[in-house]
C-alpha cells in the first residue's frame, strides 16, 4: 500500500467517525424536538384501566331477619348475604333472584306499606340499601333475568320475602313509599336465606314499638358487646409530610395527564396547593389535611350512561385517582352510601356518596364523606376524596371495653336534648307543652329511622346544643367508638360505651 | 472483505441519512417559523377584517410555564426611603430615572429583572416611571413597579411584584402568533375591522383563583397579549393545545 492510498484510508476512518456523531446528533435533536412537541390533555383518568368491581361496593345497608314471633336479628355485614360468599353454594339473595327471575308467569302488582308491613311480621327477611336502584338496569347490569314486569317498577330500596306470602317476592321504594309484589306459582326460593342465617350466632334485635309505646318498626339491639374500640388514623395522603410528596405528585398528575407540566400551581398561605389548567376548565384543589376536590368545565362529554354506567365511571376514577389499594382489602374497603340524581340542561348527573368500612366497622365523618364523585354523560364533574388509614386492630394495642350502653337507654335519657336539636333545625314540629316529657319523648321516638354502631372521626371543630366533641379528640387523631341514632333524618352520635353525646350531622 | 468498499458504501449510507435528518429538522424549523412571508399572513387576516399595524413577532420556541412567588413590599422601608431622598436636580427623563432607579436600590426592589418600561407618561406635571419585571426577556405580565415624580421628587411607589423562581422542566409548543390571532376570531363581530397595534409574548399569572387565600407560590403561563387600536388587551393562552 502507498502513502497515498495509505492517507486516503485514515481520511475515511476519520469521516466515518464524524459522520456517525453527526448521525447520533441529529437524532438526539429530532428526538427532542418530538419531546416538546404540542400536548394533548387526555380525559381525567385516561391511561389507568383499574377499576374497583360494582359488587365490591353495593350491597344492602342492613339485612333484617324476622325468625317469627317477633325474633328478630340484624347485620350489616350485607355483603356475602347479598351475592354469596365467592366458591360457596350458600343461599344468598343475587342467587335466589336469578332462580326466581327466570320463572315462566311472574305477576307484578303494587301493594299498600300496611300489607308490607303486615307481612314482614310473619317470619321473613329484608334487604335494605341506603340509596334507590332502577330495577330493569339492576337486571342487566347484573346479568339477570329480565322479565316484562320489572318494566313497571321504576327503582326500589329493598328486597324482601315472607313465609306468610312464599310465593312472593317484594320490592320496595322507600324514598317514594311504593311497594311492589312479584308473584310466581310456587315457592319463590328465599327461605333458605332465612334458614342460613338462623345457623349462625345473631344478636337479638326488636322494634321500637315493643317498648317506646309508639308505632315505629326501627330495629334496635338489645344489648351490646364491646367489641368496639378507640382507633388512631392518620391521613392517607399528608402534604406537609416529605415522604408524601413524590406520591402527591403523581396523583395530581393523574387528573391532568401530560398536560400536569403546562398547569397552573398555586400555593396559598395556609398550605392549601390549587392546580389549574386554563382558565379553570380543570380545578383540584388539594388542602392541608390531605382531602382534594377536583372538578372538571366541561365533563359530560360522551353521550349519556345509566345509572351502572355512571358508577362504573365513578369508580374508576376512584381507583386511578388517589386509592392506591384501588381494590377492598379485608381491613378496609369503601361502599355505595348514597346515589341520587338530576338533570340539567338535558344531561343527567348522578352523584355518588361512597362511606368507608375499616375492620368491617362503619366509619362516620361527622363533616364529610370519605368520597364524593358526580359524573355527568361519561366524564366525571366533581370529585372529592378525604380518605384515612388506620392501623389493622392487632397493631393498635387496644382491647375492647366491657359492656356497650344500653341502645334504648340512649332515647330515654337524651330525648330532650335530641328534640331541642330537631326544633332548632326545624325538622320537629313544635309541642304547645315542651315540659310533657312524656309527649316529647313520644315525638323523638316516632322520628327515629335507624339505630347503629361504628367509629366516628370528629369534626375538627363541633360544638351544638351539648352534643359537644371535646377538642382533645380531634387532636389525638382518634376514631371513636359510638352508637348512631338517625332521628328526623339527622344522625346523633354517643359514646359506645358511656352514652355521651358527641355531636350530630345531617339534614 | 474489501474495507476500502465496505467504507466507501458505509460513508455514501451514512452520508444519505444526515442529509434526510437535516431536511425534516429544516423542514420542521420552517414550519415553527411559519411557511408563510409576512405578506401572506396579513394577507389571510385582512380576509377575516383583522389588521395588523405592527410587525408579526416570530414563532417562539417551546417554553415551559415559570413559577413565581408573589411579594408583598415592606410599606415602612418605602415611606423611609421616600423621606429620605433629595429633590431631583432636573425634570429631564434621565434624571428622574436615575432618581427612581436610586430609590428602588435603596428599598431592595431592584433586581435584575426589573426594567424600565418607557414610554414614560407625563400628566399635569406628574411624570410616572414605570418598571416591568422580565425574565429572559419576556415580561411577567401584572407585574410592575411605578414611581410617580412631582416637582423633583418621587411622590409616590407602588408595586405589585412576582419574583421568578425557576422554569419548569418540560418545554410545549406555543402557538404562532397568527394562529393566536386566529383564535381571537370566535370572540369578535366579524363584520367590525379589529386592528392591532400590538402584539407580545408574555408569562401571565391570571387574575381568576378559586381559592381565596393568599397565595405563596403561583404559576405564569406564556400568553399572547394582543393590544388593539382601541387600547383594549386581549391574553390568548399561548399553549398549542
Amino acid at each position: 500500500m502507498n502513502t497515498r492510498t495509505a492517507l486516503a484510508e485514515r481520511l475515511k476512518n476519520i469521516l466515518l467517525v464524524v459522520l456517525v456523531l453527526s448521525t447520533i446528533l441529529l437524532l438526539y435533536f429530532l428526538w427532542n424536538d418530538n419531546a416538546s412537541a404540542g400536548f394533548r390533555i387526555p380525559g381525567a383518568g385516561a391511561g389507568n384501566a383499574e377499576t374497583i368491581p360494582v359488587e365490591d361496593v353495593l350491597y344492602p345497608e342492613r339485612v333484617i331477619v324476622n325468625f317469627g314471633a317477633e325474633n328478630y336479628t340484624v347485620t350489616s355485614e350485607t355483603a356475602s348475604l347479598w351475592y354469596g360468599a365467592e366458591g360457596s353454594d350458600e343461599p344468598a339473595f343475587m342467587r335466589a333472584m336469578q332462580t326466581f327471575l327466570a320463572s315462566d308467569n311472574i305477576a307484578v302488582g303494587a301493594i299498600s306499606k300496611e300489607d308490607f308491613l303486615d307481612v314482614m311480621r310473619a317470619r321473613s327477611i329484608r334487604a335494605d340499601f341506603s340509596f334507590a336502584i332502577p330495577a330493569a338496569e339492576f337486571c342487566s347490569a347484573f346479568e339477570l333475568p329480565r322479565p316484562a314486569a320489572i318494566n313497571s317498577i321504576d327503582v326500589f330500596t329493598g328486597v324482601a320475602y315472607s313465609e306468610a306470602s312464599p310465593e312472593s317476592l317484594l320490592l320496595c321504594d322507600g324514598f317514594g313509599d311504593r311497594y311492589y309484589r312479584l308473584a310466581v306459582d310456587g315457592d319463590a326460593g328465599f327461605k333458605d336465606i332465612i334458614a342460613f342465617v338462623e345457623t349462625a350466632e345473631n344478636a337479638s334485635y326488636y322494634p321500637l314499638r315493643t317498648f317506646s309505646g309508639v308505632e315505629n318498626d326501627t330495629m334496635l339491639p338489645l344489648e351490646a358487646s364491646g367489641t368496639l374500640t378507640a382507633l388512631p388514623y392518620a391521613r392517607n395522603i399528608d402534604p406537609s409530610d416529605e415522604d408524601d410528596a413524590e406520591r402527591l405528585r403523581d396523583m395530581t398528575r393523574t387528573f391532568f395527564g401530560k398536560s400536569f407540566d403546562f398547569t397552573r400551581k398555586i400555593t396559598e398561605g395556609n398550605g392549601t396547593i390549587v392546580y389549574m389548567y386554563g382558565y379553570g376548565e380543570k380545578v383540584l384543589v388539594i388542602n392541608r389535611d390531605g382531602s382534594f376536590e377536583y372538578s372538571a368545565a366541561e365533563a359530560g362529554r360522551g353521550g349519556t350512561a345509566d345509572f351502572f354506567g355512571a358508577l362504573t365511571t365513578a369508580l374508576s376514577f376512584v381507583a386511578s385517582h388517589g386509592e392506591p389499594e384501588g381494590r377492598a382489602t379485608a381491613q378496609k374497603r369503601i361502599y355505595l352510601k348514597d346515589a341520587r340524581s338530576s338533570v340539567s340542561d338535558g344531561q343527567r348527573t348522578y352523584g355518588f356518596s361512597f362511606g368507608l368500612k375499616l375492620d368491617g366497622h362503619t366509619v362516620h365523618y361527622a363533616d364529610s364523606e370519605p368520597l364524593t364523585v358526580e359524573v355527568t354523560g361519561r366524564a366525571v364533574r366533581y370529585y372529592k376524596r378525604d380518605m384515612i388509614d388506620a392501623p389493622a386492630r392487632e397493631q393498635s394495642g387496644e382491647t375492647p371495653a366491657g359492656a356497650a350502653f344500653a341502645p334504648f337507654d340512649l332515647l330515654t335519657e337524651h330525648f330532650a336534648r335530641i328534640y331541642g336539636a330537631l326544633l332548632e333545625k326545624g325538622l320537629a314540629a313544635p309541642l304547645e307543652n315542651v315540659s310533657d316529657d312524656e309527649r316529647v319523648f313520644e315525638r323523638v321516638a316516632e322520628m327515629v329511622t335507624g339505630l347503629s354502631s361504628g367509629l366516628l372521626r370528629p369534626a375538627e371543630t363541633l360544638s351544638r346544643d351539648g352534643f359537644t366533641v371535646q377538642s382533645a379528640f380531634a387532636d389525638e387523631r382518634n376514631l371513636l367508638p359510638v352508637w348512631v341514632l338517625s332521628v328526623g333524618g339527622v344522625d346523633f352520635y354517643f359514646d359506645f360505651y358511656t352514652g355521651a353525646p358527641a355531636g350530630y350531622y345531617g339534614e | 472483505m474489501d474495507w476500502t468498499k465496505a467504507k466507501n458504501i458505509l460513508i455514501i449510507a451514512l452520508l444519505v441519512t444526515n442529509l434526510m435528518l437535516l431536511g425534516v429538522y429544516a423542514l420542521r424549523a420552517a414550519q415553527r417559523n411559519g411557511d408563510n412571508d409576512e405578506e401572506t399572513q396579513r394577507r389571510i387576516l385582512t380576509e377575516y377584517n383583522v389588521f395588523l399595524e405592527t410587525e408579526i413577532p416570530r414563532r417562539p420556541a417551546p417554553m415551559a410555564v415559570l413559577f413565581v412567588r408573589p411579594e408583598t413590599e415592606d410599606a415602612a422601608l418605602i415611606e423611609k426611603a421616600l423621606s429620605e431622598q433629595t429633590p431631583i436636580p432636573d425634570d429631564g427623563l434621565e434624571a428622574l430615572l436615575n432618581a427612581a432607579n436610586d430609590l428602588l436600590e435603596r428599598c431592595g426592589l431592584m433586581t435584575e429583572n426589573t426594567k424600565p418600561a418607557p414610554p414614560f407618561e407625563t400628566n399635569g406635571g406628574t411624570t410616572v416611571i414605570r418598571y416591568r419585571d422580565v425574565f429572559d426577556g419576556i415580561p411577567i405580565e401584572e407585574s410592575h413597579i411605578l414611581c410617580a415624580i412631582e416637582a423633583g421628587r418621587i411622590v409616590r411607589l407602588s408595586r405589585k411584584w412576582y419574583t421568578p423562581l425557576e422554569l419548569n422542566d418540560t418545554k410545549g409548543e406555543i402557538l404562532g402568533p397568527i394562529e393566536a390571532l386566529m383564535r381571537l376570531l370566535p370572540e369578535k363581530d366579524k363584520d367590525e375591522p379589529f386592528v392591532v397595534k400590538n402584539m407580545e409574548l408574555v408569562y401571565r399569572v391570571s387574575p381568576e383563583r378559586p381559592v381565596a387565600e393568599f397565595p405563596v407560590g403561583d404559576t405564569a403561563l406564556p400568553a399572547w397579549k394582543i393590544t388593539d387600536n382601541k387600547g383594549t388587551v386581549t391574553y390568548i393562552a399561548a399553549y398549542a393545545q
